[in-house]
């Protein structure tokens, strides 16, 4: 009851009689007020609300015990009373507990001893009341606020637009929105209470009998919905805590949660047509430019060009500049299509239609077969070209031609930001099981803040603006693609002069990707 | 006499196709032309080319339809087929390896390797 003292008022026109009843009750270790009548008791109760428990008698001037009772009650105060009553009006007792008091203790000479027995028993009784009291209030709101949070989820469930499917542990729908209904095309009403695994087993392919055993279902799927949509079904398994502190769940049915995903699929389709005809109308144009360009090279060389006096400074002038001229028609022409290669290799791989061949491959052929289609470039332009391979390398398990396109990738890159100097392509093993495959160049060097751009598509190191592009922009992108798809990382850090591109493959822990 | 079958509907191609290969006429070779797969399919009877350049997409009768006419049904498998294709895509080249195609060329494909590939299959 806190640190104060329980306060106890005591009311009498009795002077002696509230004197007693003070002491003793002070001798019980309460504090005590005293009045003299009922209007007066009212008046310390609104002013002190310290007061615990009122001790009144029944009859006195200008208000009564009875009408002190009543009216502390009409005014909300929900103080304990105990009548003092003489002897001879017990039944004044009487009518004073049936209108609220919470006990009576006659007036005789054993008062010393009820008096302190019925205050106790009052206060705990008062206290037991008032806990009662909090604890169907608290229930109340408990209850309101899961009625809230109730009315809330079923607002959330029945308007969500994904469709939503709970069956119990024994495979009986219980709960069923509108949006799987409509996905089903079968009203909710003839869904609750059916078996799932009886009524819904040609819908969801997991839903054969298993699903009602323990923990089975946990699964996604493509499902066929009604009027020839597609959905995205996720199933998982229900679990009621049943032990808290050990984290023990029992299984209490199955949730099903599907998507319609007919829109998804079909943009998925309309993005793959739309690349395969654009590559087409963009290839079929370009065969001719190349190819005519290529044919008039050729004439122009082998035909007219030796018939023209070349000696004659403005025709040699214009057979130079031709020359030129149909170069750049031509390796332009060679950057498209190798770009509209890349696009199509690069959002083949995105959208994972990508087919892989996948063989264990010698090391030492990957690199020789790299340097092999490079030397030559190389020495063209002056550079040293060199390898470094670690002896007794184990066998990769890899796509040998996608791995082929990452060297040449590197190799190309190396080729054509460095001007001078040599590009050195280690190779050797890691202790944590990894290849790490690294090309060190060195070139113009990469700005630290375009590092973690330059693996992303159409970013190219240095100011695309001034310098023109060399390339697609798109080959570091797709390397990224096929490292990642061997579940290794490709890098790049600062060398001493230039840059090392690195990448880093597993052995032989590619479990997963065959099946794809 | 050698035979060479040009098959494509785009005019332009086959000219690009018939310049490129012209001078093979001067060592004997005989460049045959047609706009669609019926047509060729035609002449390859009548003609029975060594080396046929098929275009895939064309309208009537596609690259694969010819073909594996040509491979499975008309059982000519000595007629070496390059299938040409702008659309680069390995489906294409699944379909075509399943038509009996003996090459797949992507376009734009460069004149110097048809020459080249073309003096190699005829022998001249």
């Amino acid at each position: 009851m806190g640190s104060h003292k329980t306060c106890i008022l005591v009311v009498d026109d009795d002077a002696f009689v509230r004197e007693i009843l003070a002491s003793i009750l002070e001798a019980d270790d309460y504090q005590v007020l005293t009045a003299e009548n009922g209007v007066q008791a009212l008046e310390i109760c609104r002013s002190h609300d310290e007061i615990d428990l009122i001790v009144s008698d029944v009859n006195m001037p200008e208000m009564d015990g009875i009408t002190l009772i009543k009216t502390l009650r009409e005014q909300q105060l929900d103080l304990p009373v105990i009548m003092v009553t003489s002897v001879s009006s017990i039944s004044v007792a009487v009518d004073a507990l049936s209108s609220g008091a919470i006990d009576y203790v006659l007036k005789d000479e054993g008062i010393q001893e009820t008096i302190t027995i019925t205050v106790r028993r009052a206060l705990e009784k008062h206290q037991l009341k008032k806990q009662n009291t909090q604890l169907l209030s608290d229930l109340a709101a408990k209850t309101s606020e899961q009625q809230q949070t109730l009315s809330y989820l079923t607002a959330i469930i029945n308007n969500m637009p994904d469709g939503l499917l709970v069956s119990n542990s024994s495979s009986v729908i219980t709960l069923a929105n509108p949006a799987i209904a409509q996905m089903l095309g079968m009203p909710m009403d003839s869904l609750i209470g059916q078996n799932c695994c009886q009524t819904l087993k040609n819908i969801f392919p997991f839903m054969d009998g298993t699903c009602c055993e323990h923990k089975q279902l946990s699964t996604q799927v493509t499902v066929q919905l009604a009027n020839g949509r597609i959905g995205s079904a996720i199933g998982a398994p229900v679990g009621k805590v049943t032990d808290t502190a050990n984290n023990e769940e029992e299984f209490a049915g199955n949730l099903v949660i599907v998507r319609d995903v007919t829109a998804e699929r079909e943009l998925d389709k309309m993005k793959d047509d739309f690349i395969s005809t654009v590559s087409h109308e963009l290839r079929t144009p370009l065969t001719s430019v190349l190819g005519f360009t290529k044919i008039i090279r050729k004439k122009l060389e082998d035909i007219v060009f030796p018939q023209l006096p070349t000696d004659e400074p403005k025709v040699a002038k214009a057979v130079r500049q031709i020359s030129e001229s149909t170069q750049v028609i031509i390796s332009e022409g060679e950057r498209l299509t190798d770009l509209i290669n890349d696009l199509l290799d690069l959002s083949k791989m995105e959208a994972g239609k990508t087919s892989w061949k996948m063989a264990e491959a010698k090391i030492e052929d990957l690199i020789s077969r790299a340097i092999n289609s490079t030397a030559a470039l190389f020495e063209q332009k002056g550079l040293l070209l060199s390898s470094e391979v670690s002896k007794d390398l184990p066998l990769l398990d890899c796509d040998a031609d996608r791995i082929h396109q990452v060297l040449l990738n590197l190799l190309s890159n190396a080729l054509k930001f460095t001007d001078q100097g040599s590009v050195i392509v280690r190779v050797m093993a890691e202790s944590d099981g990894f290849i790490r495959f690294e090309i060190e160049d060195t070139g113009i060097g990469i700005d630290e803040a375009e590092l973690p751009l330059i693996f992303e598509k159409f970013k190219q190191s240095g100011n695309t603006m001034t310098n023109r592009p060399k390339g697609t922009g798109l080959g570091l992108a797709i390397s990224r693609q096929i490292v990642e798809y061997h579940n290794g990382y490709i890098g790049v850090v600062p060398a001493a002069a230039g840059s090392i591109f690195y990448f880093r493959l597993p052995v032989g822990s590619n479990d997963g990707h065959y099946l794809e | 006499m050698s035979k060479i079958l040009i098959v494509d509907d785009e005019p332009h191609i086959r000219y690009l196709l018939e310049l490129t290969l012209e001078e093979l006429e001067d060592d004997g070779a005989e460049l045959l032309f047609a706009e669609n797969g019926a047509i060729a399919l035609e002449i390859i009877r009548a003609e029975q080319p060594q080396l046929v350049l098929l275009d895939v997409m064309m309208p009537e009768m596609d690259g694969f339809t010819v073909c594996d006419t040509v491979k499975n049904e008309l059982a000519m498998k000595d007629i070496y087929i390059v299938l040409l294709t702008a659309k680069g895509q390995e489906l294409d080249r699944n379909k075509g390896e399943a038509a009996g195609a003996d090459l797949y060329m992507t376009k734009p494909f460069n004149p110097d390797d048809v020459l080249e590939l073309a003096r190699k299959i005829l022998n001249i």
